[in-house]
């Protein structure tokens, strides 16, 4: 936990605002990448990460300090982020307008357009996957969060992160079987 | 791990990393939109003013033994054969006025006081779920004219009478309230744990109490001191200390705002911070009283 992590927790536990602010600050662009990669929608995604900020607000006298605050956080943001899913706020067309729209500045077209034909392959492969599995391929992939720590946010076994991981990784696997990641590491597209 | 395992780690990384960046059309600023959802559920408070501090660490504040905030205050509530809380609210008395002692004055001057700790009681049958909300002022001002920082830490929780064997709510000795389970008389002890609230300098708490109520429901606040419990007496002014509490009745609640800390406080201000609260709380009123209704008979 970083200094200015703790002091805005600190805060926010003696009933100054400020903290959550700094929090917010904190967190919010991450968080909300996160809500995105599970919900596909970033106003969804704004919406969804605004009101995790409320529920740490209300439970942070909850909220151990000798924990790490992230895990806890994102565990609301993930939650909340299944549930909006769950309520029906499917996987819409803005996503992946939005991804269109974007280009390298560094590549040329031709092999941009390789490049973004092959990633938007592996993404509609992972928007495929449930929820959860999507949520927890996340967390791993895009968070870079170890096993337990993955297990904590969800609040599930580990057991049950590693097996969701499997799961995901093969439906993906099976996905993209056409386009196979062997081909991508040729392509010199996805692969780093 | 295969080459061909990594090769799929990589993509996955890549795309997410890609699809993530697709969300973005600009700085995210959930701020503004923070701030008015906390407003309108009725967390009012000022954040845009600087907070001010009375200049004293915890440590200082603990060590010199200052602060606290409430005296002793009490209401009973006895339900009529309507389950409307206006019939219930009718007549408030005070419990006990323990007064308050004052334990010196602050580095700044001001008046500083220790008060028992709290306890909450509140008398319904077992299979109405209760809740119970206490929310903190902030530090009033040395000399000042009016608190600046709002409640901040409020919490409610709702005890769930359908498993009257655990304790309901928060456990954690960290929370600010620990509820216990009802008694098969139906009485359940809100014991408040204000030390944290001691600890922190707060000097006035807003209370306000939302029990659903059906015929025979009492509501009481009385003295907790460590291991008994003060039965309420009669009286018709609710007076902490010497000064009056601010006592709010809506149709669906009751409020009560004690001011403590000396005349230095805004007592306005804090009133109307309880108005505000008070509204938010009567719709998670009306909310548990719908969803009590279906337990109804």
């Amino acid at each position: 936990m970083t200094d200015q992590e703790a002091t805005a927790i600190a805060a926010l536990q003696e009933g100054d605002i400020q903290g959550l602010e700094q929090l917010v600050r904190l967190y919010q662009s991450q968080a909300t990448r996160l809500a995105f990669q599970i919900t596909a929608n970033r106003h969804i995604a704004e919406d969804v990460v605004a009101d995790a900020f409320i529920t740490a607000f209300d439970r942070i006298a909850q909220y151990h300090t000798n924990r790490p605050f992230q895990p806890w956080f994102y565990r609301i943001v993930v939650n909340n982020s299944l549930k909006a899913v769950a309520r029906g706020r499917r996987i819409g067309a803005a996503g992946e307008i939005e991804l269109d729209q974007r280009a390298s500045v560094s590549a040329s077209p031709e092999d941009e357009a390789v490049r973004q034909e092959e990633r938007d392959l592996v993404i509609e492969a992972i928007q495929r996957l449930p929820a959860k599995q999507r949520a927890t391929l996340v967390l791993r992939y895009y968070l870079d969060m170890d096993v337990p720590m993955i297990a904590e946010t969800l609040g599930v076994p580990r057991g049950t992160v590693k097996w969701r991981l499997y799961a995901a990784r093969s439906k993906l696997r099976t996905s993209l079987n056409g386009e196979s990641p062997e081909t991508h590491a040729h392509t010199g597209g996805v692969a780093r | 791990m295969t080459s061909r395992d990594d090769i799929l780690d990589s993509a996955i990384r890549q795309s997410l990393e890609r699809w993530s960046m697709a969300g973005e059309t600009g700085e995210v600023d959930l701020w503004p939109t923070i701030i008015q959802r906390l407003r309108a559920q009725g967390d009012a408070f000022e954040h845009v003013r600087p907070r001010r501090r009375w200049g004293l660490t915890r440590r200082a504040v603990g060590a010199s033994l200052v602060c606290v905030l409430l005296a002793v205050c009490g209401i009973t509530v006895a339900a009529a054969a309507s389950p409307s809380v206006r019939d219930v609210l009718h007549r408030v008395v005070p419990l006990i006025d323990n007064g308050s002692v004052s334990t010196g004055t602050s580095a700044q001057g001001a008046p500083l006081y220790m008060s028992p700790v709290p306890h909450f009681s509140v008398f319904y049958p077992s299979d109405i779920p209760a809740e119970m909300v206490i929310r903190g002022t902030g530090h009033p001002l040395p000399g000042g004219l009016r608190n600046t920082k709002p409640s901040l830490f409020g919490l409610s929780y709702v005890c769930p009478t359908s498993t009257p064997s655990q304790a309901c709510g928060s456990t954690d000795s960290r929370s600010l309230i620990q509820l216990f389970p009802p008694e098969p008389n139906g009485e359940a002890f809100f014991p408040a744990v204000v030390s944290p609230l001691v600890e922190k300098g707060i000097e006035a708490v807003w209370f306000g109490f939302h029990v659903l109520l059906p015929a025979t429901t009492y509501v009481s606040i009385g003295e907790w001191s460590a291991s008994q419990y003060a039965a309420p007496t009669s009286g018709e002014t609710l007076t902490i200390g010497g000064e009056p509490a601010h006592l709010q009745q809506t149709p669906d609640e009751i409020s009560i705002t004690l001011v403590r800390g000396g005349t230095a406080i805004d007592l306005q201000t804090n009133l109307d911070r309880a108005g505000a609260i008070s509204f938010t709380e009567t719709l998670q009123m009306r909310r548990m009283d719908s969803r009590a209704q279906k337990t109804r008979p």
